[in-house]
């Protein structure tokens, strides 16, 4: 891996721009920065290995901007998963991942050994993941760190689809445009997975279909792109 | 310097055209094309692997499969795999997925000449579509003696006609070649004037390939 011969540019001078694998960040000239998604420390410099924007919005954190669609776990996402199998220790979720994850029958709110929770191979579940490296299996649970349910656990009725990482992660947003706008005109009850899952519950069919591809079309929108297609939904409804 | 065919000089390359994202279900997908060479690469991974006997435990399998345009694979096709994949397996990060596959489809739309180039250059542009971790791009380009003249990108025609073809590979973070496959006659000389030659025309595509992945990410 053969290094870049002396970066003169800095770091701060690559933020904001687009960057390809191999291309050299900057020499580590602080050793208290922490590197996030899509960048890797090769020896005294740091390297891109992901094509997207170098994002700095804090002097600590750097990371690369990009999307894809295949999840790769990673500690404390919240992930929508698939129950696939059940044992008597516990469950096997499908998150997306390139392995299924593992859910134990005590990482529910008020579980015990004597009451167990009882989701049903098909069941779809919103869990936290606690382990995820590359060399082992990952495994999620259903409870928030205070031990409670706060949103985690089975997941009834509603619909599953599926979207990019990216625009999963834009609907976690607290001011994202798309799921504001939708929810004046309708009411609906949503859940976003990192690893590129939303489940949504409304009122009729219809309305989950609407919304589904609504959020689907929504990817790439500006707000009032946004605020023109709900209002042309709006009769439909 | 003769022209040629199609009116080009002998180190002109053909007009270079990249779309990303075409395939819905791929994980990472690019249609690339060279002139009327054009080939579309789709990438599935990391994924848990398919034939259990392929699974590493230290990195990601890397698969390659390349079909042509019309009818079954043969054992010429085989070798482009294997070259493909030794261009791929340099520059993914494969210790980051261990136990796991990636696999790359090559398919062949329309054959003119220099395929091999376009499909890793298409290779490239899909593994950074679908996000797979990697140290360097890279990019090919394909170098043949025609009449005694070397020439850069020959169309179908040209091959036909040519002494010798090479595919040059080239990484971006390193000088020299990755990795070259050759047919036909030459001398050592030869060679190394294409050697050269491979360097500024796989610049060139690195340039293309950096200005279409900067306009697509342009906000």
């Amino acid at each position: 891996w053969k290094m870049d011969t002396a970066s003169t540019e800095t770091m701060e001078s690559k933020v904001g721009k687009v960057v390809l694998p191999g291309d050299t960040i900057g020499p580590i000239t602080d050793l208290r920065i922490r590197l996030g998604p899509g960048l890797l420390q090769n020896q005294e410099n740091i390297v891109a290995t992901k094509c997207g924007i170098l994002r700095n919005p804090h002097p600590k954190y750097y990371w690369i901007d990009s999307n894809q669609k295949r999840y790769v776990p990673s500690i404390e996402d919240m992930v929508i998963g698939l129950v696939t199998d059940r044992h008597a220790e516990g469950f096997k979720v499908n998150i997306g991942g390139a392995f299924a994850g593992s859910l134990a029958n005590l990482s529910f709110e008020g579980a015990t050994k004597k009451n167990k929770p009882n989701i049903q191979i098909g069941g779809i579940v919103y869990g936290r993941i606690i382990l995820a490296n590359k060399d082992m299996e990952p495994e999620l649970v259903c409870i928030s760190a205070r031990n409670k349910a706060e949103g985690y656990g089975e997941l009834m009725g509603g619909y599953v689809f599926q979207c990019s990482i990216g625009l999963s992660y834009a609907l976690l947003d607290d001011e994202c445009p798309i799921l504001l706008e939708l929810g004046r005109v309708l009411p609906y009850e949503i859940a976003v997975g990192m690893n590129g899952r939303v489940w949504i519950k409304a009122g009729t069919p219809k309305h989950t279909s609407i919304i589904a591809n609504a959020i689907l079309n929504s990817e790439n929108m500006t707000l009032d792109q946004v605020k023109a297609l709900v209002r042309k939904l709006k009769p439909f409804l | 310097m003769a022209t040629r065919k199609d009116n080009r000089s002998s180190n002109q390359l053909r007009s270079i055209s990249s779309e990303q994202g075409v395939l819905v279900r791929a994980d990472g997908s690019c249609r690339f094309s060279q002139g009327n060479s054009q080939v579309m690469v789709a990438i599935y991974g990391p994924m848990e692997v398919q034939r259990q006997t392929k699974e590493l435990i230290d990195r990601a399998y890397i698969e390659v499969i390349y079909k042509p345009r019309s009818g079954i694979a043969s054992p010429a096709d085989k070798e482009k795999e294997k070259y493909i994949k030794n261009c791929v397996e340099a520059a993914i990060l494969s210790t980051l997925h261990p136990r796991t596959e990636i696999s790359i489809v090559v398919q062949v739309l329309n054959e003119d000449g220099s395929i091999v180039s376009t499909a890793v250059n298409a290779a490239c542009l899909a593994l950074i579509d679908a996000g797979i971790p990697m140290k360097n791009m890279i990019a090919a380009t394909t170098i043949a003696y025609l009449d005694g003249d070397l020439i850069l990108d020959p169309t179908e025609k040209e091959e036909k006609e040519s002494s010798s073809i090479f595919t040059f590979a080239i990484h971006s973070q390193s000088d020299g070649t990755l990795a070259v496959r050759t047919k036909g006659f030459f001398s050592e000389d030869e060679f190394n004037h294409a050697s050269e030659a491979s360097q500024g025309a796989c610049e060139r595509v690195f340039s293309f390939l950096r200005r279409s992945l900067e306009k697509k990410y342009a906000e």
